[in-house]
């Protein structure tokens, strides 16, 4: 595929996820809560379009500079959505400055491992893993277990 | 006057003074040292056999002797970069010592190499995206064996139980596009300065605030050991 096509490809498959993401994240839930309707919306939609998922992940990395800095983009969209779990820590804990950057492209690359392996079968039942795994940092692993499993009430 | 044993006298003219084999390996090390320069400074993508073979200076019938073509070429190199990548680590790791004093070691070991060796590291982390699927496959197993290793962080749980089962691979998938990050934007000097962040991602959903403070203090305080 050439850099034109590409960008188009990864601007639409973007488009599409980001907006999964906004309508499943709107405002009138606390941020745990939110993260959890953002994940569960986010693995159906990769479930369902695996091809967009390796446009957004795999096929970014191999276009070189340019698609890595796109798969940054959508690295740095999640990272902003993590950011606000910081209210919830305790007045004297801080974590790294990194962390959400991690978080962010370890929940990506898991998945797009998934994909890549042709186990998009699998996706649906690692929601409340991936869940769990973004909000531990922030409420600590036990807090976050118990959220990351409360029933899907959306 | 004795004559000198067979194997130092002069050959005959037009003939190889080292048998077959040994002029291979030597050509095929020589590529393997000039590929990294080429695959690290061109990207995987740009660059071509004919840049490998002129930087490793070996005529083009001999490259293919020895390789099918570039993306086997690179597969050497990823290779051979991790076979090292692996031995440096392990020989960081210190005999008899817990899990949380060897992820420190390995971990630190791993930025060290990493500064040590740019070009190595942008092959290993980031040209290797860009190589095809086989390329991928070894870099996911390379993945898998640092999830492995930690994995063992898991027996030093007060939460064991309440940790994901894909903690592992999510945090190994984090820390490489961290570092994948750094070096691609040429910051993987002073990458060694990252080792704190790096445990408290690592190390602390095993072992908690306190133990990872603690952990990366001593770290800080005696790096290297």
């Amino acid at each position: 595929m050439g850099e034109n096509a590409f960008a188009g490809a990864f601007e639409s498959a973007y488009a599409r996820f980001h907006v999964v993401l906004l309508e499943a994240c709107e405002e009138g839930r606390d941020w745990p809560r939110r993260i959890v309707a953002g994940v569960r919306a986010g693995i159906a939609f990769a479930a369902a379009d695996p091809e967009a998922v390796r446009t957004l992940t795999t096929d970014a990395m191999a276009q070189g500079a340019e698609g890595i800095d796109r798969y940054e983009r959508l690295v740095a969209y999640l990272r902003g959505q993590l950011a606000p779990g910081r209210a919830h820590l305790p007045p004297d804990e801080q974590l790294p400055g990194v962390i959400e950057h991690a978080l962010a492209s370890g929940v990506l690359m898991l998945v797009a491992q998934r994909v890549d392996q042709g186990r998009t079968a699998e996706l649906p039942a690692l929601a409340p893993e991936v869940a769990q795994f973004l909000l531990t940092p922030y409420l600590g692993a036990v807090e976050a277990r118990r959220v990351a499993n409360e029933p899907d009430r959306s | 006057m004795a004559s000198p044993p067979k194997h130092l006298m002069p050959s005959a003219i037009g003939r190889d003074p080292f048998p077959h084999e040994v002029v291979v390996e030597h050509q095929r090390e020589r590529v393997i040292e000039a590929a990294i320069e080429v695959f690290a400074k061109r990207g995987y993508r740009g660059a071509t056999v004919g840049n490998l073979v002129s930087t490793a200076k070996v005529g083009i019938n001999s490259f293919y002797s020895i390789f099918q073509g570039k993306e086997d070429c690179f597969l050497a190199v990823h290779d051979q970069i991790a076979a090292e990548a692996r031995e440096w680590m392990v020989a960081a790791m210190p005999a008899g010592a817990e899990w949380p004093q060897q992820a420190t070691a390995v971990l630190g070991a791993l930025l060290e190499l990493i500064e040590q060796k740019p070009l190595a590291a942008r092959i290993a982390l980031v040209e290797v995206h860009t190589a095809g699927p086989a390329a991928r496959s070894q870099h996911e197993r390379c993945l898998d064996e640092v999830t492995v290793l930690l994995r063992g962080g898991r027996e030093h749980s007060a939460v064991s139980d309440e940790l994901p089962e894909t903690l592992e691979y999510a945090t190994v998938g984090g820390l490489a596009w961290l570092l994948q990050q750094r070096i691609a934007s040429g910051e993987a000097a002073g990458i060694t300065k990252l080792l704190p962040e790096v445990l408290e991602i690592v190390v602390e959903p095993y072992l908690g605030e306190a133990a990872t403070a603690e952990l990366i203090g001593r770290a800080v305080k005696s790096p290297g050991s």
